[in-house]
């Protein structure tokens, strides 16, 4: 049995504890059903209606407390052992479970009632069943209607003239009838049980029905609420892609410039090579390698795909000398393995994301000092990547949340750590985040090693 | 419409038992007396139960408005007899009543078969009356009217008793007189009747 399963056998050892009450409620409380027949019998001798009435409160009361923990049993011991098997069914089996139990109850307790007045109940139940919605608050809205559908029951198995069809023909109701009989000719009776029958039937009815319908409004307000959200982030993501358009359009822009620049600079050369002024020539060689960087990482931008292999130290060392770390007495830890194979990425963009951790780490430390470690190292086929820093750490609350899109505990835009982990998937790896939270946050990235020609085309697509 | 169903079936079932349940009155007509014409029992009177239902003590209450010297021991025994003029018994079995004894309801029988056969052998007179009519329709009370008629000297029995024809049947067969009563305050003539 795995551990998803261990609801459902809490919910039916439950039902089976609830069943087993409702079963043996009359011999747990025999002294309350010998309080119900002296009275009865008190009632008789001093010819005293008023206390025929508080007699049938008491077994009223009795009767609804004891069906109650045998239908409410039965629907936690259904729901416990069926907890997804259509309704249909389930109602069934629900049935049976309350009409098996009766008939022991019955034959248990030699109550000698006939079974017309349980069966109308439990096709009330059924019918309403489908009208209580199934949410977290159910097993307590459906207990407050059951009970109270359960006291019109039982005031109904009082009505003397509904025994002429078999309903309330157990052995103190019966009691309670005669001696109505002798005293009142049962109008007392025919008159107070048949009135509070229909009380206690209306209210289940109104209950049954205030519940569906706060249900149906709270359905349409988050209904209404997930529409608007929705509607929020397609305005989102239009912005959004309207920005990058706009960025990718600039960037593109920015290429026919630094062809001139390019083209220029070749002609630099060309008129200079033979120039034995070799500073100028150097200065245009330079240009050059500088123009050509710049073309590269344009691309690297408009085109996500393009990818290159690059050295762990180099990547690393062009992601520190664009940390910006102000006044902040934060220490920067390099640990790298010697040997280190090449990694396969796109610079600027796996740049950014590495960025991205290193600031969100140094935004935690708030100002005061800390330590940042990155660590490199080799394992097996792949490049693992550790950045710990010692912060107060990450909420566990917040873990799982904090790689979704416009989450954000500082009321930043929320899109750094999910722009990681797409950067991260895009290059086949992978980041897993662990914390502790008042000593320390680590960030894993494992990506895997690039092997030598294993892919010759990615850098050619610099030149588009 | 599938959905209820179940709800459905449980209703269904219900009206199919009605017929099973509901109590029936028969329909052929039944001599009986309106009262007796002259008392055939005598005081002191002992009132018990055969059944141990609860309402049994109804016939204590309706003695003492008739002032008719009787004394209520729904468990009495033969034994206890040397000392009254007459007995009374109320018919009715109560599961509840006799748990609250020590007997189950093969002694509760032969205690009260026993009551009467001493009454037989004393010359007491024995009123049988079932003031439950249609409520107590249970098989143990109808055994008890079955066993107890033929020492009954006179019945008092409500007009909606069930098996009515074979009540009729077997105080026909044993004799005794007999008189039904709509209601239980209907009993009150009859059974002083049955005295004065």
């Amino acid at each position: 049995m795995n551990t998803n399963d261990n609801p459902i056998s809490i919910l039916g050892l439950t039902g089976c504890i609830l069943l087993l009450i409702g079963i043996l409620i009359p011999s747990i409380f025999d002294g309350w059903s010998d309080y119900i027949v002296e009275n009865i019998e008190a009632s008789i001798q001093l010819q005293d209606s008023g206390k025929l009435v508080i007699t049938s409160l008491i077994f009223t009361a009795k009767y609804s407390i004891s069906n109650f923990f045998i239908f409410f049993g039965a629907m936690v011991l259904v729901n416990g052992l069926l907890g997804r098997t259509d309704m249909f069914y389930r109602l069934f089996i629900y049935a049976g479970i309350v009409m098996v139990t009766i008939v022991v109850y019955n034959i248990l307790h030699h109550e000698g009632f006939s079974y017309i007045g349980h069966l109308i109940t439990l096709s009330i139940i059924l019918f309403i069943h489908h009208y209580i919605p199934k949410q977290k608050n159910f097993y307590v809205i459906y207990a407050v209607i059951l009970f109270s559908i359960l006291m019109a029951m039982s005031w109904m198995q009082l009505i003397p003239l509904l025994s002429k069809l078999g309903i309330g023909t157990s052995d103190i109701a019966t009691s309670i009838k005669i001696a109505d009989l002798y005293l009142t000719n049962h109008s007392l009776l025919n008159t107070l049980a048949a009135i509070f029958f229909i009380v206690f039937l209306i209210i289940s009815v109104i209950l049954v029905f205030l519940v569906h319908l706060l249900h149906k409004q709270i359905t349409a307000m988050e209904k209404i609420q997930e529409n608007e959200k929705e509607l929020k982030e397609a305005r989102i993501a239009l912005v959004e892609s309207k920005v990058y358009e706009e960025i990718n359009s600039l960037v593109h822009d920015l290429k026919t410039p630094l062809s001139t620049l390019e083209g220029l600079s070749s002609l630099l050369d060309m008129r200079y090579k033979n120039n034995k002024l070799s500073s100028i020539s150097i200065y245009i060689s330079r240009m050059e390698a500088a123009i050509q960087k710049m073309n590269d990482m344009i691309s690297e931008i408009l085109y996500e795909d393009i990818k290159q292999p690059i050295a762990v130290k180099e990547l690393l060392e062009y992601v520190t000398s664009h940390l910006i770390l102000a006044k902040q007495n934060i220490e920067i830890q390099l640990e790298l393995e010697e040997g280190m194979p090449l990694i396969y990425i796109n610079k600027i963009r796996f740049s950014r994301a590495i960025s991205n951790i290193l600031e969100n780490a140094i935004a935690s430390l708030a100002g005061s000092e800390g330590i940042i470690q990155i660590k490199v190292k080799r394992k097996d086929n792949s490049i693992v990547f550790q950045i710990v820093d010692n912060g107060p750490g990450i909420e566990m609350s917040h873990i799982e949340s904090i790689w979704r899109e416009g989450f954000s505990t500082k009321n930043s835009s929320g899109i750094g750590l999910s722009f990681v982990k797409t950067v991260v998937e895009n290059h086949n790896g992978t980041i897993h985040v662990s914390s502790v939270p008042g000593s320390h946050t680590q960030m894993k990235i494992t990506l895997p090693v690039y092997e030598e020609g294993e892919i010759t085309n990615g850098y050619n697509h610099l030149s588009r | 419409m599938k959905r209820f169903l179940p709800a459905l079936t449980c209703l269904t079932v219900a009206l199919m038992l009605l017929p099973f349940s509901a109590g029936s009155s028969a329909n052929s007509k039944f001599n009986t007396y309106p009262n007796l014409p002259a008392p055939i029992a005598k005081e002191e009177i002992l009132i018990t139960s055969a059944g141990q239902a609860v309402e049994s003590s109804i016939l204590q209450s309706i003695a003492e408005k008739l002032n008719l010297q009787a004394d209520y021991r729904p468990r009495a025994l033969a034994t206890d007899l040397y000392e009254y003029e007459s007995v009374v018994i109320v018919v009715g079995f109560s599961k509840h009543g006799l748990s609250q004894t020590v007997r189950n309801f093969k002694e509760e029988l032969n205690r009260v078969k026993a009551l009467v056969m001493e009454a037989e052998k004393s010359s007491l007179s024995v009123i049988l009356v079932d003031i439950s009519g249609m409520l107590r329709n249970d098989n143990r009370s109808w055994q008890l009217v079955e066993e107890l008629i033929p020492y009954t000297t006179y019945y008092i029995g409500m007009k909606s008793s069930e098996r009515m024809d074979y009540l009729r049947f077997m105080l026909k067969e044993n004799k005794v007189p007999t008189t039904l009563v709509d209601d239980i305050s209907g009993i009150e003539v009859p059974f002083n009747s049955a005295y004065r």
